[in-house]
């Protein structure tokens, strides 16, 4: 992925409206992000007997202690957008506010760039996850397939 | 409007644009690792095994995940043709195919955003059903 690479110099032309879209958007997908959360912390954390049987319960110890790091990043990250957009107002109330508008979108790109760098590390840590429930799987499905 | 500056109107914009589609594209790479990563999950005896339906169930998600699946190989093949058009239309600037690409982007947001959203909603209806009923480990 090549998004660390990118300055997000276009926020300057991104209307009110698209502003306020992405916001809604960056939201949507923080809340979505805490169901995965807990799914993931459920499959791991009751579907243990697979798990150290396959000899990767300290990777699994590392993974959740990630995923509980990452709900709080979560939070974090929620209440800024949150409070973000509930500001939009300076950028749609017909007054000339250059300034303030000015500092607004710098806002909205320091958050797009938050935003971003967040999903590719929430999106590494996911395909660990996939790749060591599929690995205990498979190791699962071969001790059975022995026995 | 001088040339140059006519160019660099229309370049503004673009940047835009093309943060967008590589944010679809990364988007549809991680969709695909889910549904590969998710059907394999529900093909497991990871479940407890006395649920009502439960066979029925996870095959009616697996095919819904299929299905997911076909969408996004159609959608991959129209963000890469939509970029080719991108980026011949960058070389010879054509006033009308500018418009028409455009018009293209906006549609294919569209299309992306119905079918995150259709992600979004079956994943979350298979982490709500198949997240009760794991199997415990004794």
């Amino acid at each position: 992925m090549e998004t660390s690479g990118q300055n997000y110099k276009y926020v300057k032309w991104k209307s009110a409206e698209e502003m306020h879209f992405s916001s809604n958007q960056w939201i949507s997908e923080l809340n979505f992000i805490k169901d995965e959360h807990q799914f993931f912390e459920d499959v791991l954390k009751e579907y243990t007997l697979p798990i150290i049987e396959s000899h990767l319960l300290s990777k699994v110890k590392d993974i959740i202690y990630r995923l509980t790091k990452y709900k709080q990043k979560v939070e974090t990250l929620l209440n800024k957008i949150t409070e973000h957009r509930n500001g939009l107002q300076v950028m749609v109330d017909g007054i000339n506010q250059l300034e303030e508008e000015n500092i607004y979108k710098k806002e909205h790109r320091k958050l797009l760039i938050d935003e971003n760098q967040f999903s590719l590390e929430y999106n590494d840590l996911k395909k660990e996850i996939f790749e060591t429930i599929s690995q205990a799987l498979k190791q699962q499905k071969q001790k059975r397939l022995l026995s | 409007m001088l040339d140059s500056a006519k160019k660099e109107f229309s370049k503004k914009p673009r940047e835009k644009y093309l943060s967008e589609i590589s944010k679809w594209e990364n988007s549809l790479i991680m969709v695909s690792e889910e549904i590969k990563f998710l059907g394999k999950l529900l093909g497991t005896e990871i479940f407890e095994p006395n649920i009502p339906n439960l066979y029925e169930r996870l095959q009616q998600y697996s095919k819904k995940l299929q299905d997911l699946k076909n969408e996004e190989i159609l959608l991959e093949k129209e963000i890469e043709k939509h970029k080719t058009d991108f980026a011949k239309e960058m070389e010879e600037n054509e006033e009308h195919k500018d418009s028409l690409i455009k018009r293209t982007h906006i549609q294919l947001k569209k299309n992306i955003n119905a079918f995150l959203k259709n992600n979004s909603g079956l994943k979350l209806e298979i982490f709500n059903f198949t997240g009760n009923i794991l199997k415990k480990s004794r």
